[in-house]
């Protein structure tokens, strides 16, 4: 008895060891309470105080505006971190959705469905996000809506194909055979099949969801400009680069490095635990 | 006596791709009584499930029926649209799997499972199908229920899932149970407990049953009549006592001499 939660309690802590889950957790931290951290408004210029180099009063420096870049790095980690979130939190749940009824019902809806997909897939996602955006204009409920629909057709297709072998598995055909209808079946019994995909790709989406919106603010699109976000940081502190004054931009590079590198490990790892959990 | 299911010159036909057709079924009479229990038997491939799906509707893709009329009570049920047969399926149909374990949802508790199908046909709340699901299972023998009803389907045995099949089959009282080949994943003990607790929850309920078997000693003990398919068709279908000591057909001979009852 004592020996196995000994066992567990290892376990945990070799858990913790592992660079990504330490790292994440860290991240979580910051983007919990960053602000608390923060030691200047990420909003308040000092135009006396303009691209000072870091030092022990500016960690990270100052940009050309006069803003702290460790103030702006660590609010921005909350902006990007949500928005990503709840993009994906929308776009999976839906693409889930669509999945598991492409799956289920086959034959013409699944053709439909597969087509829709394949057409958004079609564009680039800098293109269509570009397109949209022209259309509807800025802000952070159309950067959510921009990375809820390049997220559908992911998890369309990977929940569809692989709940596909669910469609003639004898369990459902039982389920129906006691009278649940179409929807219940695709959510009590197919969704939860696909638990362990829609976890991994949840993951995998967050930190491409990041990268999505780093990109798109980066060519001055999504988060307006006096906002901290690390794209729009990096692409202010671009023109000053040659300059020799690095810290405007790299800063906040770094923060999405760090940040997409340890998702994506964290994503891996989880894979590979479900991998042995399963054997 | 009144006829609780009719099946009249039922022709069923599976389309596919290559626009080479199947027709399992290719004109099947049959009658099921109230209280009856009525047995199909018959080699593999020639029809037996597809009778029971056809029935129900839960063909194949592809699959439709081209002729014939299906009716329950006495009004015809094959030219009613899929949301009433979704109104029908389980609660005056259900109908019992060949494998057990794989007719069971592998994520779900299968007292969950059992309580769900009653949530889901008759408006109950949680508890209610939760009791109803441990009274049942206790009623098929189950000796600890609540523990049973905790577990997920790979941790029971073949004839243990069996009975959580039929569990899932009666719950909802049905008038008329389907049975495809429901024994044959079991061995020959828990085969006999297992029909012997099907029989004596069809006396409760008052329902009749349509059990599909190759297995023709099981047929002889439990029904009462039997039908002998061939390629499609019903060749022959009387009283069990009738056909099994007097084949008339030469394809119910060559069975039982196959079979050596």
């Amino acid at each position: 008895m004592n020996n196995s939660e000994n066992k567990k309690l290892k376990k945990m802590i070799n858990q913790l060891k592992r660079p990504p889950v330490f790292i994440f957790l860290i991240l979580l931290f910051i983007v919990l309470f960053g602000p608390l951290l923060a030691p200047y408004d990420p909003l308040e210029p000092k135009p006396m105080n303009t691209l000072a180099a870091p030092s022990w009063n500016h960690w990270f420096g100052t940009d050309n505006y006069g803003f702290d870049v460790l103030s702006r790095v660590l609010y921005a980690a909350q902006i990007d971190f949500s928005l990503s979130l709840v993009g994906v939190l929308i776009g999976g749940g839906i693409g889930s959705l669509l999945g598991a009824t492409a799956a289920y019902k086959g034959g013409f809806t699944d053709f439909l469905l597969l087509r829709f997909v394949e057409v958004i897939q079609s564009f680039p996602v800098l293109l269509f996000a570009l397109a949209l955006f022209a259309a509807i204009g800025g802000g952070n409920r159309n950067m959510i809506l921009v990375i809820a629909i390049v997220n559908v057709p992911m998890y369309l297709r990977i929940i569809r194909s692989s709940l596909l072998p669910l469609r003639t598995a004898e369990f459902i055909d039982a389920a129906r055979c006691a009278g649940l209808n179409g929807l219940t079946i695709v959510i009590k019994h197919f969704i939860p099949n696909a638990k362990g995909q829609i976890f991994s790709l949840f993951v995998l989406s967050c930190a491409y969801a990041i990268q999505i919106i780093a990109g798109l603010s980066f060519i001055g699109l999504g988060v307006e400009p006096p906002h901290p976000e690390w794209g729009s940081m990096i692409n202010a502190g671009a023109g000053y680069l040659m300059l020799g004054v690095w810290w405007p931009s790299v800063f906040p590079g770094l923060a999405i490095v760090i940040s997409v590198y340890t998702i994506n490990g964290l994503s891996r790892q989880q894979m590979t635990h479900q991998i042995r959990s399963s054997v | 006596m009144k006829n609780l299911l009719e099946v009249k010159r039922l022709h069923v036909e599976i389309k596919s791709n290559d626009k080479c057709s199947v027709y399992p079924l290719q004109g099947v009479d049959l009658q099921v009584g109230l209280k009856e229990n009525v047995g199909l038997v018959g080699e593999s491939g020639c029809g037996k499930s597809m009778i029971l799906r056809t029935i129900l509707r839960l063909l194949p893709h592809g699959g439709y029926q081209i002729k014939g009329a299906i009716s329950l009570n006495g009004n015809r049920i094959d030219k009613e649209d899929d949301n009433y047969f979704e109104t029908i399926r389980g609660k005056k149909i259900s109908m019992i799997y060949q494998d057990p374990v794989s007719a069971l949802s592998p994520l779900m508790r299968v007292g969950e499972q059992i309580s769900d199908i009653y949530r889901y046909n008759i408006n109950a709340t949680k508890v209610e199908g939760w009791n109803l699901a441990l009274n049942l299972l206790e009623s098929l023998g189950i000796v600890d229920p609540k523990k049973v009803a905790y577990r997920y389907p790979h941790q029971m045995s073949g004839g243990m899932a069996q009975r959580i099949n039929i569990a899932m089959a009666l719950v909802c009282e049905p008038q008329l149970l389907l049975a495809d080949e429901p024994t044959t994943g079991l061995d020959v003990t828990t085969q006999m407990q297992v029909l012997e607790l099907l029989h004596t929850q069809l006396i409760r309920l008052s329902a009749s049953l349509l059990f599909v078997s190759h297995d023709l000693r099981v047929v002889k003990k439990i029904c009462t009549k039997v039908g002998v398919m061939c390629k499609g068709k019903i060749v022959e279908f009387g009283n069990s006592s009738e056909v099994f000591s007097n084949p008339s057909h030469p394809y119910t001979k060559s069975l039982l001499e196959c079979a050596q009852i």
